[in-house]
């Protein structure tokens, strides 16, 4: 299983956290970022990206799968029920998504819409799961839920079926024939 | 983003602008305080949930918004948890999106509102909601979806498992959508990670092979891993889904079936294929089983043809994303084929064995590392030696990479290839390159030399060097397990010269002035045990290790001065020119802060005015050779480091046939030893042992100038059989030639005994002058009573027997002390012809007879066994099963159960016993003396044997109050169970 993810700059400055595997107290998830960033910047862009840093909060045999992109190292650390090459092929996922969401994402955008970057995120692991790697039905349920925030906010629009909506969640559409 | 409030925008704005970690605080604390003081509305009453009411919704998702963020930047948040459950439990979409997202993210599992949490969450999964989203209301799989996920990522909680069974459904029923399906599964797998017995296989795998046949990728993704999380606690019981997992394999491999949005750089869901061979993975059987069965075999055939697809048409491509797709599936289906092992098809393995080659040597650093893994895997298969050894000098140019990730691979896979042949060039090829290796990587190459070392070395003697040589290389790594397993096999190993090579290597390394103190650790306790072995040669003399040894004392820490102390009382022992060189040493650590180092030479140099000369030789005598464990510390340290199922942990524990060599070695060297030792045992025993049946008959009133015959040597084995039989059964025969008989019966009723005798003559002859004398004990009142003239204890005293005849003595006895040993007595009589005989018997009466059998619990009796640990408290040793022994199995381990209660009268205590390989009992050594007030002393005693089958041995523990009473019960307990 994913133990967590850990989105941070060239600075050491964290741009998204997530523990799936607890990590009791602010201090020492403090602590495992600061420790996952000093490994992972140290090497440079020609080394391979596994590497088996300890964590000790995960406990031992927990390695870190990165990738690093312009300003951000995104660090996945997983155990070993998880591919290895699956994972890299994960994190561009998830960049792709990214992208896909913001127009050309950067690191500005992970500041400020942190709020949107967690719901991509969330449709794309889930409790240190895989959830969908398929990147149109993660933009569309990103989609689909911004759509319906905005809903809910205005008062007067309430002629929006369900049926549309659901629609637009769409099971059919990725459907695929045998 | 249109949802996303100006305020928190500029809070953010504000936080980036800090300029210092202080500002940031500052900034930090009065949003804080602001955000308390919106949620703890003054004057306004606050409604029932305790969230604040009167705030509108906008504000309130823009608070804890910001909660969140100050939460993520890493400050403690531990208020407004009322305020994100009023968002959860909203209709609104909006606000139960942000309550969600906040919820999983701030609550801990200790919240004082899980119950009600919990309640909100359940409503969102089981109540249908409006179809339509009238007032905004969100639709049942939105609201599904939600809970769902914060479910999942809400981990680890009691509470949260008990929502299983509604999320069971949620994944089950028609109704759902492939969203909420999919999130599902995968919240059914996080529940079933914390307590696996949420799901049982029997029942759920008809619904999951259901949902194997869903016809949505996503859904049949988040399955699989919810079938390979199951899998993989009790694979068994999902073994009948193999055959779809193989259909849906060879859909996407064969026929390339996937719909479009499923395909990742045209490759078909790569992660869909990762999961179904991970599946098959924890079926290794299942080539060699599956023919059994008709409905598989065609799968099976099928997935064979899936994997040597993949293996073929698997290419490096352009594109690094489509390479490492392709090549991820491509690993995948080689860890298959490594779990299939032989019995998998060898063009598979080969094909396997080609690529990992390939890969071994690209630049293209994720493929490298990747099959640098593999090929560790791969390498533990039988018969894939020899192809793994044509690429050692690729794995060895790996080595030497930048990257410590590579290196750490090369290192593991050379640990696993290595084997005899190659033994000394990747040894020497790792010692040579740890001089370049930096500190991350140190400890673990000096660890994985030193198994090496000793596993594959021909010669002890390249062993010793190479260790030593790891010591002055990298002597910080070099960690005492180390050291340590070099004194043990050193002292094992007295054959050849391994001892005195040792001895002067050592003394060499440590001439210089400047050495690692590890060296001089293992100098000094290697000279003080072989020393002698080499003090004949030139400038290795007794004075001359003193010297060389002592130039290292001021630099040297508590630890190896320790060592050094008791080196040097072994140097002045054996030789007489260092007692002055070493005794102003000891006069000075008499005062020394440590206490290990001032007991030890304040009791070195007193030792030798306490004892006597000889017991001083014995103290300071070589050691004995070290208990051969099954697992050294050194592959301890490893499976510490890697976890039980890496590699190179198999790889340690398997022994090579270099160990096997020398493990015969010894053992035949061990043999001969012991047969010599049992010879002069058998003849020391017949005096010593304690309960043996031959006193140490000293002639006592004989009269000296006659010749008197003793125990004839051929009757020994069977009377050594009968008294430890008597030991332990009421009645029996004691002695037994072509003159005399002598029977015993006794019983014994608390402290006291009643002994029996009878003295049958089966000659031809009456037997003249015959007494029978039983000395005083200290630990036993005895009061005699026998034939008229049988106890008078003078030349001419003594009744007849005659033919066919029995002489009667009876004992009443009281014991009064613990003891171990049992009551000699003489038989002494004259035959017609004036040949005067006398037999130094003894008498069963040993401790174990003055036994009453306890009865304890479990708990009780564990309480007493731990209260009881102690040197002179517990005894413990180690006999092999008697040679006719086929096997020892249960049937054979009721009958020591039977030894124990009914032979030793111990109380057995079954509940200590979990398996049938152990016996514990129970019981009270009674004795007839008189405490202050006036009740009788009684010890318990407790014993423990343990069986180990396969080396056909028990361990015999007696742990009791008494040191004597801990002896007498293990003596008596090893004696019946040599004869069980």
């Amino acid at each position: 299983m994913i133990k967590g993810i850990i989105i941070v700059n060239n600075h050491g400055k964290p741009r998204l956290v997530k523990f799936y595997h607890p990590v009791e107290s602010e201090q020492l998830q403090q602590s495992v970022i600061r420790r996952v960033f000093t490994q992972v910047s140290s090497r440079p862009d020609s080394f391979c990206n596994y590497l088996e840093g300890i964590v000790p909060e995960w406990g031992e045999n927990v390695k870190l799968i990165y990738r690093h992109y312009a300003t951000l190292y995104f660090v996945f650390a997983v155990d070993a029920q998880e591919s290895d090459l699956g994972i890299l092929d994960l994190i561009q996922v998830f960049v792709e998504a990214l992208d896909k969401c913001f127009e050309n994402v950067c690191e500005l955008d992970l500041i400020f819409h942190s709020d949107r970057v967690h719901y991509v995120l969330d449709e794309i692991v889930m409790g240190g799961m895989v959830l969908e790697t398929n990147i149109s039905a993660i933009l569309q349920s990103i989609k689909d839920q911004g759509k319906m925030a905005t809903e809910s906010l205005s008062k007067t629009d309430d002629s929006q079926s369900a049926s549309k909506i659901r629609e637009q969640l769409g099971d059919s559409k990725w459907m695929y024939s045998w | 983003m249109s949802s996303q409030a100006r305020g928190l925008q500029n809070f953010i704005s504000d936080l980036r602008n800090a300029k210092s970690k202080e500002e940031e605080q500052k900034r930090v604390d009065k949003e804080l305080a602001n955000i308390r003081k919106k949620f703890t509305a003054t004057g306004k009453q606050l409604a029932e949930d305790g969230s604040n009411n009167s705030l509108n919704s906008y504000s309130r998702k823009k608070y804890v918004w910001k909660l969140v963020y100050i939460h993520v930047l890493g400050y403690d948040v531990d208020f407004g948890h009322a305020e994100v459950l009023a968002l959860v439990r909203s209709t609104k979409y909006s606000e139960k999106h942000v309550g969600y997202t906040a919820l999983s993210l701030l609550l801990r599992g200790d919240d004082p509102m899980m119950n009600s949490i919990l309640n909100t969450i359940r409503k969102d999964l089981t109540t249908l909601g409006p179809t339509s989203a009238k007032n905004n209301a969100p639709t049942t799989d939105t609201a599904q979806s939600l809970a769902l996920c914060s479910i999942a990522n809400i981990t680890g909680l009691e509470l949260i498992q008990t929502l299983h069974s509604e999320v069971q459904h949620t994944l089950m029923a028609k109704s759902s959508t492939p969203c909420v399906k999919k999130k599902a599964a995968l919240c059914l797998l996080r529940l079933v990670r914390t307590s696996p017995k949420l799901v049982s296989g029997k029942e759920f795998v008809a619904q999951m092979a259901q949902l194997l046949q869903d016809k949505h990728l996503g859904v049949l993704t988040s399955s699989m891993s919810l079938l390979y999380g199951l899998a993989t606690q009790n694979p068994s019981e999902y073994q009948s889904l193999i055959p779809y997992a193989v259909h849906i394999l060879g859909l996407l491999v064969l026929k390339k079936a996937c719909a479009r949005e499923y395909l990742y750089y045209r490759t078909p869901s790569p992660w869909l294929q990762i999961k179904l061979l991970k599946f098959l993975q924890l079926y290794p059987q299942i080539l060699s089983t599956g023919q059994e069965n008709d409905g598989q075999d065609q799968s099976i055939a099928q997935l064979v043809s899936v994997v040597s697809k993949i293996l073929t048409e698997t290419d490096v491509s352009d594109s690094i994303n489509k390479s490492n797709a392709d090549h991820a599936v491509l690993f995948e289906a080689v860890n298959l084929i490594v779990t299939w092992g032989s019995s998998g098809p060898a063009q598979l393995r080969e094909g396997a064995m080609k690529l990992l080659g390939k890969f071994i040597s690209v630049r293209e650093p994720n493929i490298r590392y990747l099959g640098l893994l593999t090929m560790a895997k791969l390498a533990q298969l039988e018969g894939t030696a020899d192809s793994i050894k044509k690429h050692q000098a690729t794995v060895l140019v790996s080595l030497k990479d930048a990257d410590i990730s590579v290196r750490r691979r090369a290192l593991d896979l050379l640990f696993v290839m290595c084997d005899t042949d190659n033994a000394e060039r990747i040894v020497d090829e790792l010692v040579a390159h740890l001089v370049l290796a930096d500190a991350a990587i140190r400890e673990e190459m000096v660890l994985k030399i030193a198994i090496l070392a000793e596993k594959y070395a021909t010669d002890l003697r390249w062993y010793v060097d190479t260790i030593l040589k790891l010591i002055s290389i990298s002597g910080d790594h070099v960690s005492d397990a180390i050291w340590h397993r070099v004194v043990q096999i050193v002292t094992n190993h007295p054959q050849g010269d391994l001892q005195a090579y040792t001895a002067a290597t050592l003394l060499v390394a440590a001439s210089p002035r400047r050495c690692h103190e590890t060296a001089v650790r293992v100098a000094a306790y290697v000279l003080g045990e072989f020393g002698f072995l080499v003090a004949e040669r030139p400038g290795m003399s007794g004075e001359e290790q003193f010297r060389i040894l002592h130039q290292h004392w001021a630099t040297s820490d508590a630890t190896t001065r320790a060592i050094l102390v008791s080196t040097y009382a072994k140097l002045a022992n054996l030789y007489e020119e260092c007692r002055p060189l070493v005794a102003p040493v000891f006069a000075r650590c008499k005062n020394s802060v440590d206490v290990e180092i001032q007991q030890r030479s304040a009791e070195y140099a007193a030792m030798r005015e306490a004892f006597s000369p000889e017991a001083v030789e014995d103290l300071l005598r070589e050691m004995p050779p070290f208990e051969d464990k099954k697992q050294s510390a050194l592959e301890q340290r490893l499976r510490e480091k890697e976890g039980e199922d890496s590699a190179a942990v198999a790889k340690a524990i398997r022994p090579s046939a270099a160990q096997r060599q020398r493990q015969q070695q010894s053992q035949a060297a061990a043999r001969a030893a012991e047969e010599v030792a049992a010879q002069q045992a058998a003849e020391q025993n017949a005096r010593n042992d304690p309960i043996s049946p031959i006193s140490d008959g000293s002639p006592g009133a004989g009269p000296l100038d006659r010749p008197t015959v003793g125990i004839p040597k051929d009757v020994i084995p069977a009377m050594r059989k009968a008294f430890s039989n008597l030991c332990t059964s009421p009645s029996g025969v004691l002695f037994e030639n072509s003159l005399l008989q002598v029977g015993v019966k006794h019983e014994y009723v608390g402290a006291q005994g009643r002994i029996s005798v009878f003295f049958g003559n089966l000659s031809k002859a009456p037997l003249l002058h015959f007494r029978a004398v039983v000395d005083d004990q200290d630990h036993l009142k005895i009061q005699k009573q026998g034939t008229q003239g049988l106890l008078d204890d003078s030349d001419d005293g003594g009744c007849t027997v005659a033919v066919r005849t029995q002489a009667k003595l009876l004992l009443l006895v009281e014991v009064t002390a613990p003891f171990d040993d049992a009551p000699a007595m003489r038989v002494i009589f004259e035959t017609e012809e004036g040949e005067l005989h006398e037999y130094p018997l003894r008498l069963p009466i040993v401790a174990t007879c003055f036994m009453e059998p306890v009865t304890l619990e479990p708990g009780a009796f564990m309480q007493r066994w731990r209260s009881l640990e102690g040197q002179d408290r517990e005894c413990q040793e180690v006999v092999k099963a008697p040679p006719n022994v086929p096997a020892i199995d249960e049937e054979y381990m009721k009958r020591i159960a039977n030894i124990i209660t009914d032979g030793l009268k111990f109380g057995r205590c079954q509940g200590c016993d979990p398996t049938p390989w152990t016996v514990s009992g129970a019981a009270t050594f009674r004795t007839g003396s008189k405490d202050a007030n006036g009740n009788n002393i009684n010890v318990g005693c407790l014993v423990r044997v343990e069986a180990n089958p396969q080396a056909g041995a028990f361990r015999v523990t007696t742990r009791t109050l008494h040191p004597l009473c801990s002896k007498a019960v293990k003596n008596v307990a090893l004696v019946s169970i040599k004869l069980a």
